[in-house]
């Protein structure tokens, strides 16, 4: 589905991404995990295109596939909640069915009582749920999503994940995030990837993360983040 | 107190001459701030929206502009527009038209400027999210244009305020010729001069009125579009 290969990313002298080589096959969903500043971002953009490698390339299989990515900050247009679903829908739809599917996404993400509400005025939470919605609209066959509960509370973070699973699962998506909640990329994701100063530190099944991050920093993010009472529930 | 009472009868009971003025005022004062608009706006989209060598002494230059000095900004239109200037042939100099050309080299660097900064602080997250979306260039502008359509009429208003109180260089190109190129403005200057008080002192509540209604109106308008839904 996506190859990196020998990509390399430099922004005030200091190198952000430096990937060898970097494989994710069709339909994997893929968490990218590390600390502040070790490219996760980086990475998306170059694969979304957002952003030009300094070196190496990215190859999608089949060529021309398209990569969606939902920003770290997300953003609410300064128009209605179902109007802002509609935007990334191909202008040869009907404006009926424009609406149908606005209002479908509107139904999963519990954004149907904001539909008349304007975009740029949501709770930051809300505006995620929104900006995963104009994703979501449509099938899409590659998603990209850097930290997309990151503003979210608890119960919109399960909905967020619980449609996102839904989502990939019925339409056969590749969908690689980031994000710094480890139990958020063992639910989510099949394969774990952490990043290290724009490396690949580990590159592990989610199942076999925690006993195998060679680095200590993948343990302290698995064990210590979210500490647990015997119980399973966290520690307060 | 007289002079403020014959003022206002003259405010509610304006005669042929005080009509002409307001006219021509009106005339200039839109002409110029559209022109404008149509000249800045988007090469103020672009330099608030792109990276390129030079911007930053471009945008040195630009707000240098924005405080130009009107009689400097008439100094060289009527340099430009005299018979021996290189656009003399024209025969523009002491009409409407050279006082509209005169507000634009004026309005021009402000709308650009203010454009280029209201977008400058929008675009990087309007842009990421647009390109994420996979949206078309077409549409991502569509988008951008629209997200700051509130910054854009706030810019719009600030080149109209600056077109209806100009007064140096538009007496300088415009002569303030009576029934031709005469202004409120301009009028308002020369009343004083005469000793009118009184004509001055209404055509400056007249002046004061119709900023507030452009204004009343454009703020309205957009209150609307940010409240669109």
């Amino acid at each position: 589905m996506i190859t990196l290969e020998s990509v390399a990313k430099t922004a005030g002298g200091r190198q952000i991404l430096n990937i060898a080589l970097l494989h994710i096959d069709r339909g994997e969903r893929v968490a990218l995990i590390g600390p502040n500043g070790s490219g996760k971002s980086t990475l998306l953009r170059v694969i979304a295109g957002i952003v030009p490698p300094d070196a190496g390339c990215v190859i999608f299989e089949p060529p021309g596939t398209q990569a969606y990515l939902m920003p770290q900050v997300s953003f609410g247009f300064a128009r209605s909640v179902l109007k802002n679903l509609e935007i990334g829908l191909p202008a040869s739809m009907k404006s009926a069915e424009k609406r149908a599917a606005a209002e479908k996404t509107a139904d999963m993400l519990a954004l149907r009582p904001l539909l008349k509400k304007h975009g740029n005025k949501l709770s930051g939470g809300e505006t995620q749920r929104l900006a995963l919605g104009r994703l979501l609209t449509a099938p899409k066959s590659l998603l990209l999503l850097d930290e997309p509960t990151g503003s979210a509370d608890f119960e919109s973070t399960r909905l967020i994940e619980d449609v996102l699973l839904a989502a990939c699962e019925k339409n056969g998506t590749t969908l690689l995030f980031a994000t710094h909640d480890a139990r958020q990329a063992e639910r989510l994701a099949g394969r774990i990837i952490l990043l290290e100063n724009g490396r690949v530190a580990k590159d592990t099944p989610a199942a076999a993360f925690a006993e195998t991050a060679g680095s200590g920093w993948g343990k302290r993010l698995t064990h210590e983040q979210h500490p647990q009472t015997p119980d399973g529930l966290p520690e307060i | 107190m007289e002079q403020f009472k014959e003022a206002i009868r003259l405010v509610f009971s304006p005669d042929k001459e005080l009509w002409q003025i307001i006219g021509v005022t009106l005339v200039m004062t839109f002409a110029s701030t559209a022109i404008s608009c149509a000249l800045g706006i988007f090469p103020g989209i672009f330099i608030g929206s792109r990276r390129f060598r030079g911007k930053k002494l471009l945008m040195k230059i630009l707000y240098t502009f924005m405080g130009l000095p009107p009689v400097v900004a008439g100094l060289v239109v009527f340099l430009l527009l005299s018979n021996r200037g290189p656009l003399g042939s024209l025969h523009l100099l002491f009409s409407v038209e050279a006082m509209v050309i005169a507000q634009c080299v004026l309005i021009v660097p402000i709308i650009t400027g203010l454009t280029a900064s209201a977008v400058a602080l929008k675009y990087p997250v309007i842009a990421e999210t647009s390109k994420g979306l996979r949206l078309s260039g077409w549409k991502q502008l569509l988008l951008l244009l629209s997200e700051c359509r509130g910054a854009l009429i706030s810019v719009a208003l600030t080149g109209f305020g600056r077109a209806i109180s100009e007064v140096g260089a538009v007496n300088l190109v415009g002569g303030n010729i009576r029934f031709k190129t005469r202004v409120m403005t301009t009028s308002i200057m020369f009343e004083t001069g005469m000793g009118n008080f009184e004509l001055a002192i209404a055509l400056g509540i007249l002046l004061l009125t119709i900023a507030f209604a452009v204004n009343f109106i454009a703020s309205t308008f957009r209150r609307e579009t940010d409240d669109y839904a």
